[in-house]
C-alpha cells in the first residue's frame, strides 16, 4: 500500500514530514537565489562592470576626509560588497534661509560639505535594472548607506552607468578650468571679508553679497593674508553643475571702497 | 537488523526525518558560522595601536577641566573600554546659525561652553571592512557615548589612524 492508514508512505516515512522537509529544503534554495544569484540567475562570476555616483549632504571635513579614493565600499543594510571609490568631489553645502523680508535665499553653511563619490563595481544591467555584484539593486534617487573601512554615510544614487555603452559618461576627470573658459564671467566687487578655506564673499552692486568657491588653482593662495575688507577684486567665474559659482582668477585691483 | 524499520527508524533508532531535519539545521549554521564569523585570512592583526578621536562638543567647564591626559574611558552605554587619553584639546563652542537679515549662515560662539576633542588609543585590529578599537568598530562619525572618572558624555569620532 502506497500509503497507510496513518499516513506513512510504504507505511516507513510520515507525508507530513517529508513535505517539511521540502519545504526546509525550498527556503533554502529561494534564500540561495535571493542573495546569492542575480534576477535572472546569472552567475556572479559574468559581470559587466558598472559606475555610479552617490550623493552625500551636509557633512563636516573629518567625514570629507575619511571618504578614500581605492576603498572598498559595501552596502550598510545586507554588507553586500558594491565597489570601489574611484572619485570625490567636493563642494561647500548650502540650506535656504527665510530672510526677515520674507524672501528665501541660498547660503552656503559654514564648515559643511556635499560630496559626489563615484564608484565602480562588477555588476549587471538587464532589463529590470542595475545590480551592483549582481545583487544590490541600484536606483537613482534611492538611499543607499554606504560603508567603508573607516566611515559609513548615507547616500543617494545621483547617477549610474555600464561602461558597455559606448555613449555613457566616461570615468570622470576632476574638472579642470580647461573647457570652461569660454563660460567664465567676469566681474568685480568688493570683497566684504567673508573668506573662509573654500570660499570667498564678494559684493557688487547688481547682486548685493554672495559666496564664490574657490577653484583649483586659486584655492592654494591665502588670500585672507592679502585682502582686505573693502578691497575691490576683479573675478573670473564659471558655474557648476550645482549651481555654484567657481572662481578661477582673482586680482585685487584697488583697496578699501566703502560701497560698491 | 534491517536499516529502515517498519516506522521509519534509521536502524530501528532515529526516525530518518529527524534527521534529515537535524542535518539540514546543522548544515544551515555552519553555512552561518562561515559567512558572518569565520576570521578572514587576509585581515591585519595590527600589532600597533591605533588612535582615533572624540569630539565632545558644547561642554561646560566643569566638565572639560576634569577630563585628563591618562584617564581611561569607557562605553559608557555598554561598558566596553574604549581607550586611554593622550591627547586633550579644548576649543570653545560654536553653532551654525542663521542670520535672517542678511541671508546667511554664520559661525556664532556659544558663551561658556566649549567642544573637546580627546585622542584614545586603544589596542586595534583592522579588516578590510572595519577597524577594531579594544574589540569595538569604530567609524569617523559614529555616535559615541564616552566616561570617565566622574564625568560622561556624548560624541563623535571625528577622526581614525593606525600604522599602516
Amino acid at each position: 500500500m502506497f500509503l497507510d492508514d496513518k499516513g506513512r508512505i510504504f507505511g516507513k516515512v510520515s507525508i507530513i514530514d517529508i513535505a517539511v522537509v521540502l519545504f526546509i529544503c525550498a527556503a533554502i534554495g529561494g534564500a540561495y537565489f535571493k542573495f546569492f544569484m542575480s534576477p535572472q540567475g546569472q552567475a556572479a562570476r559574468q559581470f559587466d562592470t558598472l559606475t555610479y555616483q552617490v550623493e552625500v549632504k551636509n557633512i563636516r571635513q573629518p567625514s570629507v576626509d575619511a571618504v578614500l579614493a581605492g576603498a572598498a565600499v559595501y552596502d550598510g543594510e545586507t554588507g553586500n560588497p558594491i565597489g570601489e571609490i574611484i572619485q570625490k568631489k567636493v563642494v561647500p553645502a548650502t540650506g535656504y534661509i527665510e530672510k526677515a523680508d520674507g524672501t528665501i535665499v541660498q547660503a552656503e553653511i559654514p564648515g559643511r560639505y556635499d560630496m559626489l563619490i563615484s564608484i565602480k563595481t562588477p555588476g549587471v544591467e538587464n532589463n529590470n535594472g542595475f545590480f551592483a555584484g549582481g545583487i544590490v539593486e541600484l536606483k537613482r534617487g534611492s538611499d543607499l548607506r554606504l560603508r567603508s573601512k573607516r566611515i559609513e554615510v548615507h547616500s543617494r544614487v545621483y547617477d549610474i552607468w555600464s561602461d558597455e555603452f559606448a555613449d555613457a559618461p566616461k570615468e570622470q576627470e576632476v574638472e579642470g578650468q580647461e573647457g570652461k573658459e569660454d563660460e567664465l564671467i567676469s566681474i568685480e566687487g568688493i570683497f566684504n571679508g567673508g573668506i573662509d578655506a573654500n570660499s570667498i564673499e564678494v559684493e557688487t552692486k547688481e547682486e548685493g553679497p554672495r559666496a564664490y568657491v574657490l577653484g583649483e588653482g586659486v584655492i592654494e593662495k591665502r588670500y585672507d593674508e592679502f585682502l582686505h575688507l573693502g578691497d575691490i577684486i576683479a573675478i573670473a567665474y564659471y558655474e557648476d553643475e550645482y549651481n555654484r559659482r567657481v572662481i578661477v582668477k582673482l586680482e585685487k585691483t584697488g583697496e578699501r571702497a566703502t560701497t560698491p | 537488523m534491517r536499516i529502515l524499520d517498519r516506522k521509519g527508524r534509521l536502524f530501528g533508532k532515529i526516525n530518518i526525518i529527524d534527521l534529515t531535519i537535524i542535518l539540514i539545521i546543522v548544515l544551515i549554521a555552519g553555512a552561518v558560522y562561515h559567512v558572518y564569523f569565520r576570521e578572514d585570512e587576509s585581515a591585519q592583526v595590527l600589532a600597533h595601536r591605533i588612535e582615533y578621536d572624540i569630539e565632545l562638543a558644547a561642554r561646560p567647564e566643569t566638565l572639560v577641566e576634569v577630563i585628563a591626559v591618562g584617564d581611561n574611558i569607557w562605553d559608557s552605554v555598554r561598558g566596553h573600554y574604549l581607550g586611554t587619553v593622550v591627547d586633550k584639546q579644548v576649543r570653545p563652542a560654536t553653532k551654525v546659525s542663521e542670520d535672517m537679515v542678511k541671508g546667511k549662515y554664520i559661525v556664532a560662539k556659544i558663551p561658556n561652553m566649549y567642544d573637546v576633542i580627546i585622542t584614545l588609543e586603544a589596542n586595534g585590529r583592522v579588516t578590510p571592512y572595519s577597524i577594531l578599537a579594544e574589540g569595538i568598530e569604530v567609524k569617523v562619525g559614529q555616535r559615541i557615548y564616552v566616561k570617565g572618572k566622574g564625568y560622561a558624555s556624548p560624541g563623535f569620532i571625528v577622526g581614525l589612524r593606525y600604522d599602516e
